[in-house]
């Protein structure tokens, strides 16, 4: 579903990715770990086309998005989810309106909008919380919305950076069960992060990377640095 | 794009327009005076060309001829100047004609009209004359120059030229036109820079928001559009506020201005076409200066 082919991605001086190589099948649940400053968030922002690859392709489906056109990322973004690392909700909003954005943005109609987003938080299991403001909600909360969010298009792809970070860890179990459930019902999921213990019960596939480059690919596997 | 995301982007126009309130009037009250100088001016120049109109057909020059000029003279006069060139027409006055014309324009003044009769018909003391029209306004100062030249001068007692009243509304028509452009171009580049201001610091305020919907997959115009609208916002609102107040102004003022410029028929009509005429050349400048201005602010602040 996706391939990474020798993707090399550069910040200036700094390597962030250095010649990935990568095959995500669907259906899949991968981990991706790896220290802080490894490179995980800018291998979700490539696939998304946020950033584009100094060299390489990342194919989706056969479509390279490293050279897809400005005006057709919108509507990449669109089939694939993301929860990022630093969340982004709208402050002013609440966890309703936040998910509700999502499908404002791109044209969907009032009363499907209407009838989905309860559907998501309740599968979040958030639907009390509706009402309340960012501020008003715990760090679980505000993931568990933030996930809500990135599902309301139906995404084939859900791509999660660091969603348990900050939490404790009956918390980001709970996380991690949700992103399993959504994978049991057919979204292929990555998951990026550096929570250990979390990836080690997974027991789902493990791709391990250290500065910019992959050191390890496991099925069933280990979080081992 | 369907009507729900139209009514979308506007509702997110308006959000921009209120969220910075006391800026977006700022911006307004910068735009409506910009429209008000235009429309001051278009009232003004309007007004002066249809005065000039209106008091080009009075305009002539009227030679008076000396008593002893005999009428085969006339005749000679007559034939030579109407070769002229700019010369369009030439009406001779017997003393006659003017003396019922004198009486006719006097009827309500018994005394003068008492003097004049005092006279015998062969005694009438007033001139032939002639009254001569020429082809352009430009065209009377070369022809009284040549009927004060050594060639006619004898001929004529008198030559009155009442074309310099003209000549001077049209100067202040031309004054009206470069100092109202003048204002104009300065007032424009003030309101584009204003409004250019106010739809930055929208932008700055909105940056979250930008980001995310970016990246939950909105397109780039639809990112924009609520930018554009809230400056078409600033635009109609200023637009009304100044179709307002000059509809007000023109309606109070009508019966003096009229009386000022001598315009008999500055009525209903001749306003309402002025003021439709004011509101739609508001309405475009100013949709077409906010248009200009959002979509500078845009491309440069806006980081899509
Ligand atoms: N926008 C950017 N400009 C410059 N350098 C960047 C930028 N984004 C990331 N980097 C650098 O690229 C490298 C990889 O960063 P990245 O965010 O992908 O790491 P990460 O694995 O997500 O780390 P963390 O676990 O802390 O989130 C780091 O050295 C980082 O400093
Ligand atoms: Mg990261």
């Amino acid at each position: 579903m996706i391939k990474f082919d020798e993707v090399t991605k550069t910040y200036g001086k700094v390597i962030a990715l250095k010649n990935v190589s990568l095959e995500i099948h669907k259906d899949e649940f991968l981990s991706l770990v790896g220290q802080s400053g490894a490179g995980k968030s800018t291998l979700i922002s490539l696939i998304i086309g946020e950033e584009r690859p100094d060299s390489g392709r990342i194919l989706i489906d056969d479509i390279d998005v490293a050279r897809i056109r400005r005006t057709d990322i919108p509507f990449l973004r669109r089939k694939i989810g993301v929860v990022f690392q630093d969340i982004k909700l709208l402050r002013n909003r609440t966890a309703y309106e936040n998910v509700a954005f999502a499908m404002e943005v791109s044209g969907e109609k009032n009363n499907s909008i209407r009838k989905e987003v309860p559907k998501i938080l309740e599968m979040v299991g958030l639907e009390d919380k509706a009402k309340a403001f960012p501020h008003e909600m715990s760090g679980g909360e505000k993931q568990r919305i933030a996930i809500a969010r990135a599902l309301v298009h139906k995404p084939v792809l859900l791509l999660a950076d660091e969603p348990t970070g900050n939490l404790d860890s009956i918390n980001a179990w709970d996380i991690i069960q949700l992103l399993l459930k959504i994978n049991k019902n057919g979204t292929t999921v990555i998951l990026a992060t550096h929570a250990k213990d979390l990836v080690n019960s997974v027991k789902k596939r493990v791709v391990t990377i250290e500065k910019g480059e992959i050191v390890l690919d496991q099925q069933k596997g280990k979080y081992v640095l | 794009m369907n009507l729900v995301t139209v009514n979308r982007l506007i509702r997110n126009g308006v959000t921009n327009f209120v969220r910075n309130i006391w800026l977006s009037i700022a911006a307004t009250s910068i735009m409506a005076i910009t429209l008000f100088i235009i429309s001051t001016i278009i009232v003004l120049y309007t007004l002066t060309t249809l005065s000039i109109d209106n008091i080009k057909d009075k305009v002539g020059i009227s030679a008076y001829f000396n008593n002893q000029v005999t009428d085969l003279e006339i005749q000679n006069v007559k034939q030579e100047l109407e070769a002229m060139a700019g010369v369009k027409q030439i009406e001779f006055i017997p003393k006659t004609v003017a003396k019922e014309k004198f009486i006719a324009t006097h009827k309500d003044e018994p005394l003068l009209l008492e003097t004049i009769n005092e006279f015998r018909d062969s005694e009438n003391p007033l001139p032939n004359s002639f009254a001569i029209k020429a082809y352009d306004l430009t065209d009377y100062s070369g022809i009284t120059s040549t009927l004060k030249s050594e060639r006619f001068a004898s001929y004529f007692q008198k030559i009155r030229d009442n074309s310099k009243v003209i000549d001077r509304l049209f100067k202040i028509t031309d004054a009206i036109k470069k100092l109202g452009l003048f204002l104009v171009a300065i007032f424009i580049v003030v309101t584009v820079m204003v409004m250019f201001n106010t739809i930055r610091l929208t932008i700055y305020n909105r940056r979250d928001e930008v980001e995310i919907m970016r990246l939950v997959g909105a397109t780039n115009w639809y990112i924009r559009w609520p930018f554009i609208i809230e400056a078409l916002l600033y635009a109609l609102l200023a637009s009304l506020v100044v179709g307002i107040v000059v509809f007000a102004l023109l309606f109070l003022l009508s019966n003096k201005v009229g009386a000022f410029l001598s315009l008999q028929d500055l009525g209903g009509t001749l306003l309402e076409a002025l003021f439709w005429k004011i509101l739609s050349v508001n309405v475009l400048s100013s949709v077409m200066l906010g248009i200009i201005a959002s979509l500078f602010a845009i491309r440069r602040y806006l980081r899509i």
